[in-house]
């Protein structure tokens, strides 16, 4: 019952944002447009990366769920 | 965590353009022609304090990125923690043969050290491969990790990426003197995870992620005992017990907006579902302010919650043992948590090569417990 409910979930919030994504309105920005784009504030860690490693080390001991935030990273037993 | 991140992968790749496409912008638009390098060390070290007492974590992380010419990046990272403190378990009540009382039991001193390598290959298109491993190795457990990502552009512009990633993970819960098993016991962890990221303006971009995780073999926690009830009221204290497989999924999705040259914010949204019963939301809204050219601040809010696994009971429920037989566990981590973190960071850019940080940050839960950390690092760009 749990995974039926999880996967109506996990369907609904897809949809949500690939209409989301698809629907938003788009300009084609040139290279030479992106200076601001290219800015270490507009990464998704941010300019230092090191700070969300910690944050997420943190809550991979603390919490019981995991992903949607990249692929890799290295397991531990936090025990 | 070292994820490599779609958004990050289309800047860096509009950085890395090959010289003569560089040279063409360039001259498009007027500029001198430069070509910058990405090479960088990145030191951090931080306190972790939980509030009652339990554990102490204090830790280091150094982290090498160098360029071997346009089409090649390595990354190197070496960490180490030590754990020290208590944590919650079951004791016998005194006076009693069989009946359990929780307390706290003492952690031993613990180091954790860990290592990961990888590498990212550009091809003519300018789409991104990359390679990693990760190694954390624990007196009771160890770890490798295999991971592979391709980030893959929709056209010239470079407006939208398409990324596939996955890993897997090779753990095995060693056998000591404190824990349940007097043999090492192994699981794997394999994780997959697929997005895209579309450019939205040239102040803008949004990205969304499906992601889903398949977990097999020793899952449980080597140090925890559960109580169990075999129906007369005889309790026995035997070692918790989760299933042996774990499948879980999910969603998550994050909008990155400039404001304006010295406002920009990175607000992230997840959901979570697993075939343990547990579901959960996490919200994270990050802001970068440059209050002057040289000092900035980064204030973080994340909002978490999650429900229980359907084999969860607290210490403090009623009932709080299990039956004879079947999965089950009384680890805080798998029972219901809502959770706060506030965060407020510091960087002082002294030039453009060295940057210092400072922050601290206080991770609360409904319950009462929290956390808080402290941070001290430099970034060297070279």
């Amino acid at each position: 019952m749990a995974h039926t409910k999880h996967a109506r979930w996990t369907t609904a919030v897809a949809m949500t944002l690939s209409a989301s994504l698809s629907a938003c309105s788009t300009v084609d920005v040139q290279p030479w447009q992106k200076a601001t784009l290219a800015q270490d504030t507009m990464k998704p860690a941010g300019p230092v990366p090191a700070l969300s490693k910690i944050d997420a080390h943190i809550y991979y001991s603390k919490e019981a769920v995991r992903g949607g935030n990249g692929i890799g990273g290295g397991g531990c037993g936090c025990n | 965590m070292a994820s490599v991140e779609v958004a990050v992968a289309a800047i860096d790749s509009n950085r890395r353009m090959r010289t003569p496409q560089i040279f063409l912008f360039a001259l498009s638009a007027g500029l001198t022609p430069t070509v910058q390098a990405e090479n960088s060390i990145s030191f951090q070290t931080y306190k972790y304090v939980e509030s009652d007492g339990r554990i102490q974590v204090r830790a280091a992380d150094l982290a090498l990125e160098k360029d071997f010419g346009t089409d090649l990046t390595a990354r190197m990272e070496l960490g180490t923690d030590a754990i020290s403190g208590a944590t919650p378990c079951w004791k016998l009540k005194p006076g009693y043969a069989n009946e359990y009382v929780s307390g706290k039991c003492v952690v031993g001193d613990e180091v954790r050290n860990s290592f990961s390598a990888g590498f990212t290959w550009r091809d003519a298109k300018r789409n991104e491969y990359t390679f990693g491993f990760s190694n954390s190795r624990e007196p009771d457990f160890l770890s490798n990790e295999f991971s592979a990502q391709a980030q893959l552009w929709h056209n010239e512009l470079h407006n939208r990426s398409y990324t596939v990633g996955v890993s897997l993970q090779d753990n095995t819960s060693l056998a000591a003197p404190n824990t349940n098993n007097t043999v090492n016991k192994g699981s794997k962890a394999l994780a997959f995870q697929a997005g895209v990221n579309q450019v939205l303006d040239r102040n803008s971009t949004l990205e969304a992620s499906v992601f889903a995780g398949a977990d097999s073999g020793y899952l449980t926690n080597h140090y925890l005992k559960i109580v169990r009830d075999d129906g007369s009221g005889q309790h026995t204290l035997t070692d918790e017990l989760r299933p042996d497989s774990r499948r879980s999924g999910g969603v998550s999705t994050r909008y990155i907006k400039s404001w304006r040259d010295d406002f920009k914010t990175n607000i992230w949204y997840r959901y979570y579902g697993d075939n343990w019963g547990i579901t959960s939301h996490t919200v994270e809204a990050k802001a970068y302010w440059d209050i002057t050219e040289k000092w900035r601040l980064n204030p973080v809010l994340r909002l978490f919650q999650q429900s229980e696994a359907n084999f969860y009971r607290a210490y403090s429920a009623a009932p709080n043992t299990f039956a004879s037989t079947g999965p089950g566990s009384n680890d805080s981590r798998l029972g219901p948590i809502k959770a706060v973190t506030t965060q407020l960071n510091l960087e002082y850019r002294a030039s453009k090569e060295w940057s210092i940080s400072a922050g601290v940050s206080r991770y609360a839960q409904n319950t009462g417990w929290a956390a808080n950390t402290a941070t001290l690092g430099f970034v060297f760009k070279y």
